[in-house]
């Protein structure tokens, strides 16, 4: 097993146009990390590159403590799953998985028993006679997952491998991947848009944009604790609800039309007064009861109400603003009334104008 | 009301219809009539029963016609393939002028047979031809290229997949193109070497494409006509009477037509069987 560092890893396809961008990352052995991040981020180049499909523009990448940047992708003792799962279609399930054994002349037994048990381990073992066109998505990708395993690599590679399949399957093939990575114990690099899969699946999560790393962290404090406001508003769903405001007082923010304002004494932003500042608040943290004293009220328009059985999501207008509230599904609300709900003040989250850094309020 | 919708109809397809009995069912079926019937254009048609039939079957010169077309093939599909094959895997890479390559090399299949052919005749020359003055530049000695009977079915051959071999190119490149880059790209984190790249991936993807111009080539070949019949006449020695020119020239240089219509129908059912013989032969391996 082995531990991956990406060292300023930059990629540019034309000297104008860099997809990523002096990337610093490390995952450490037996670790799964997921790259996530909006389509054009950079994350499957970030991805390719660690695979040697892409070529480094600068920077050094080491697996397990050596440097790989100029060796071929055969040589990096890599193995990747990819989106549309790659399978030679004119092979068996076998010979797909045999493959790379076969062209390192591997012994025909040995390559029997490797196969078997990795088709084993993928649930597959019935199917080896069966060509790619005569499997469904899930299975196609178990096969995909079968051939990754057969190589026994250092580090497991996957780009998007589950975005073909129907959202039940998805589900299935998450907890099956998460299970096989923690049973092999192999390093594994994840790639994704979808936020979901991030947080269920990896111990830390990378979150790009337009190449950048915005934040390397656990799933749970990249939720919690966003540093910047694409963060916040790219993990969560339904996404977190932003207003634009401007500090009036020392307590209190106003809307920068003065159609609504809060005020509360715990409400203290180490910003200078007249400055506008992002307020965030997730769909959750917004009550139709007083949960705490530390809160402030907002009247709000019920603009519509999407039942989704198990809770309901209120889509909701103040100002010029639209929010979303998450409640339970038993409370009946009527679109096009007027009703007030609750900001805990320590729920919500502080970005600067501009730049979108998270402002820190704990002091 | 029912009755004029009916008659439109039928005005609509008339065209087509008329073009189908003239140039298709009439021919057929006139040639049919023809194999059992004497006929040189201006006398009345004799009827002979299956007397051409049995002049066929004792013809040696449509043998070696026969034995001449099969030869031009032999030589002709293989060198199509090799270098249509070869010529699409260069042009797939993202190489400069690109587009102009590929352009420059689909232009003789536009080109008219006739003005190829005349082209090639000058190249061929024995005494002028570029190909023999490369030769004795290299100190080797001339070749009769459409002089001697050795080599003049495999001069013809060669012009004619120069001729094709842009068509077979753009076919190959379509085929290449639909095969995934991530097969190449899981190919190679498993270590596969251009050459096994080549032998497990792009060979069994492009089987379908292989098949088409194969058939394709194979009856295009069978059907050698403009070239022998510019160049050489079907000579020397008759080592380039094709098939088609045999038949050619004894309806239309000798007026038997309906021996010429005998032989024809006898060859079309000949290029018929040996399709059918390669796409069962294609499809089972």
């Amino acid at each position: 097993m082995a531990e991956v560092r990406l060292k300023n890893i930059s990629k540019s396809f034309a000297p104008n146009n860099v997809v990523v961008n002096e990337l610093n990352l490390h995952v450490a052995d037996k670790e799964f990390v997921v790259l996530v991040g909006p389509s054009g981020c950079g994350k499957s180049t970030t991805l390719r590159m660690i695979a040697g499909l892409e070529d480094i523009s600068s920077g050094q990448l080491y697996i397990d403590g050596k440097l790989v940047n100029d060796l071929p992708p055969k040589d990096r003792d890599i193995a990747m799953v990819f989106q549309n799962y790659a399978l030679y279609p004119h092979m068996t399930v076998f010979e797909n998985m045999a493959f790379g054994l076969k062209l390192k002349k591997v012994d025909k037994k040995v390559i029997k028993e490797v196969v078997t048990q990795a088709a084993e381990a993928v649930d597959m073992l019935e199917f080896l006679d069966r060509k790619p066109k005569a499997l469904s998505g899930g299975q196609r990708q178990r096969v995909a997952l079968g051939r990754a395993i057969v190589r026994n690599p250092k580090v497991f590679l996957f780009d998007e491998p589950l975005s073909n399949l129907d959202a039940k399957l998805r589900v299935q093939m998450r907890i099956e991947i998460a299970r096989l990575q923690t049973r092999l114990g192999t390093t594994t690099i994840y790639v994704t848009h979808d936020q979901v899969e991030a947080m269920t699946m990896a111990d830390r999560i990378a979150v790009l944009k337009d190449g950048i790393l915005q934040q390397y962290d656990t799933p749970l404090n990249t939720y919690n604790h966003p540093k910047n406001q694409f963060v916040a508003g790219f993990i969560g769903s339904p996404s977190m609800n932003f207003m634009e405001v401007i500090k009036d007082e020392s307590n209190s923010v106003t809307d920068p039309s003065g159609l609504f304002k809060f005020k509360h004494s715990d409400l203290q932003l180490p910003i200078p007064q007249g400055q506008k500042v992002i307020l965030g608040i997730r769909p959750e943290d917004l009550y139709l009861e007083q949960k705490s004293i530390a809160s402030v009220k907002i009247a709000v328009r019920v603009v519509a109400v999407e039942p989704m059985g198990n809770e309901s999501f209120l889509h909701l207008q103040i100002g010029p603003h639209l929010l979303t509230a998450r409640i339970k599904p038993d409370i009946p609300i009527a679109k096009d009334n007027m009703i007030d709900l609750y900001m805990p003040i320590h729920k919500i989250h502080w970005f600067e104008y501009g730049s979108g850094s998270s402002i820190n309020t704990s002091n | 009301m029912k009755i004029k919708k009916t008659l439109y109809s039928y005005l609509l397809v008339t065209p087509y219809l008329l073009h189908f009995i003239l140039f298709v069912a009439f021919p057929v079926i006139f040639s049919i009539v023809l194999t059992f019937h004497k006929w040189n254009i201006i006398s009345p048609m004799q009827f002979i029963g299956l007397s051409n039939y049995k002049k066929l079957l004792l013809d040696t010169y449509f043998l070696k016609a026969c034995y001449n077309t099969i030869i031009f093939l032999l030589i002709h599909i293989p060198l199509q393939l090799a270098i249509a094959l070869g010529l699409a895997l260069v042009l797939r890479e993202n190489l400069k002028l690109r587009g102009f390559f590929r352009s420059a090399f689909f232009l003789p299949v536009v080109v008219s047979g006739v003005v190829v052919t005349i082209l090639w005749q000058q190249l061929y020359g024995f005494e002028s031809g570029i190909f023999n003055r490369l030769l004795t530049g290299l100190g080797l000695s001339r070749i009769g290229w459409l002089i001697d009977p050795k080599w003049a079915m495999v001069s013809i051959a060669i012009m004619a997949t120069w001729k094709n071999v842009g068509l077979y190119i753009i076919l190959f490149l379509v085929g290449l193109q639909s095969v995934p880059t991530s097969l190449y790209e899981a190919a190679d984190l498993e270590g596969a070497n251009p050459w096994q790249k080549f032998r497990f991936i792009t060979l069994p993807a492009i089987n379908p494409t292989m098949f088409m111009v194969v058939i394709l080539s194979t009856i295009s070949g069978f059907s050698l006509f403009i070239e022998p019949y510019v160049m050489t006449g079907g000579g020397p020695l008759n080592s380039t009477l094709s098939a088609v020119l045999y038949i050619y020239k004894q309806g239309f240089f000798y007026y038997h037509m309906g021996y010429a219509a005998t032989l024809g129908l006898t060859f079309a059912l000949v290029i018929l069987a040996v399709v059918a013989l390669q796409r069962k032969w294609i499809e089972s391996s």
